[in-house]
């Protein structure tokens, strides 16, 4: 009996010494191992889209200093061009067009305060809403626009422009206690990175 | 940058669209004057007047490019005015080009209506269905009294 207690205690000695060497294995720093470097937006990252789950998440995941963005998207909505020239109306049947040589411009804003950058704010919302802005555009098409007004409109209108998203990215400051602190907000109201042609009814 | 100034520059190529356009100037067919403005007999461009949109059109540094049109009306008139257009069969739309100058809305009518914007290029068209019936065509230019303007007609076939 005593030489199957003296087995047994052997074998667990044995057992908690491979466990620790296992562990001891792991590189410190190499991915997946606790305190590695994750790069903000990556798989597993704690980037803005995984903000709720990253509240309850395990301290030892986090190393304190990480700064990340998030962003909110509130509207959208068509901003025509400047100038009067970016709109042509027309009568029922005829097909309007918008030359392709001529070069228009949608202005847009970003604030760019409390040490929120405007590349970060467009990186934010290029991540978390899905769309590429600018602070303003200008520019040529690359297409004309060109639309036939229904037969069962008066008058008929085509305007170029730009669909201009708003919103407002704040940026967080994350501590070693997984506690992401808001270090400021900034609002964004800019044109997406590409024209859009609005077609309406006048009368 | 402003709205509506050029996205590319007349090259060089813009002189031997000079003389294309030229030449087609003497090919204008059926136009009469029948306002108070009309065309004036001048076929070069004024500095600080509108450009001829065939000079534009025939560019290869445009994007706009149309090669071997034949334009139904081509002229260069100040104030409003009233031109005809004869039939020509097979011939579904006209598309119209309109420069201007200076900055004022312009409406051309022709059956229905086509309306911009006056800018020293043309930044639109329209191509307007021919109107039903026999007999020529009235093409109306409404612009205010002292603008210079080229207006270009382009026959599309079915």
């Amino acid at each position: 009996m005593k030489k199957i207690l003296a087995t047994t205690a052997l074998v667990g000695l044995l057992i908690a010494g491979g466990a620790t060497s296992a562990r001891a294995g792991a590189l410190p720093g190499a991915p997946g191992a606790p305190g590695a470097p994750v790069a903000p937006g990556a798989a597993g990252a704690p980037g803005a889209a995984d903000l709720g789950s990253r509240v309850g998440a395990s301290r030892s995941l986090c190393s304190g200093g990480r700064v990340f963005y998030r962003a909110s998207h509130t509207g959208t909505a068509f901003a025509q061009a400047s100038g009067a020239n970016s709109a042509v109306t027309g009568g029922p049947g005829v097909t309007l067009t918008i030359s392709r040589s001529t070069t228009f411009t949608v202005g847009g804003s970003i604030t760019s305060t409390g040490g929120i950058s405007a590349s970060a704010v467009i990186a934010t919302v290029k991540a978390d809403v899905g769309v590429t802005v600018q602070a303003s555009r200008s520019g040529t098409t690359t297409n004309s626009g060109a639309w036939r007004v229904p037969g069962n409109y008066t008058i008929g209108r085509l305007a170029i422009g730009s669909l201009k998203y708003s919103g407002r990215v704040t940026k967080y400051l994350e501590n070693s206690g997984c506690q992401q602190l808001s270090q400021g907000t900034v609002s964004y109201n800019a044109p997406r990175n590409e024209w859009h042609f609005q077609t309406s009814r006048v009368s | 940058m402003g709205s509506g100034s050029r996205g590319r520059g007349v090259g060089s190529a813009a002189v031997a669209a000079a003389l294309l356009a030229a030449a087609l100037l003497a090919t204008t067919v059926g136009c009469t004057s029948g306002g108070p403005g009309g065309v004036v007999p001048e076929t070069t461009t004024p500095q600080a007047g509108p450009v001829d949109p065939l000079l534009d059109l025939a560019s290869p540094d445009y994007a706009d490019l149309m090669e071997g049109v034949r334009p139904s009306l081509h002229l260069r008139g100040e104030g409003p005015a009233r031109y005809s257009i004869g039939r020509s069969a097979g011939v579904r739309e006209q598309r119209f080009f309109v420069s201007c100058h200076p900055q004022s809305p312009f409406r051309v009518t022709f059956g229905t209506f086509y309306s911009g914007t006056c800018t020293s290029h043309f930044t639109s068209s329209g191509s307007i269905p021919v109107p039903a019936g026999d007999g020529p065509l009235s093409v109306e230019v409404d612009v205010a009294a002292g603008v210079h303007y080229w207006l270009v007609a382009i026959p599309v076939g079915p």
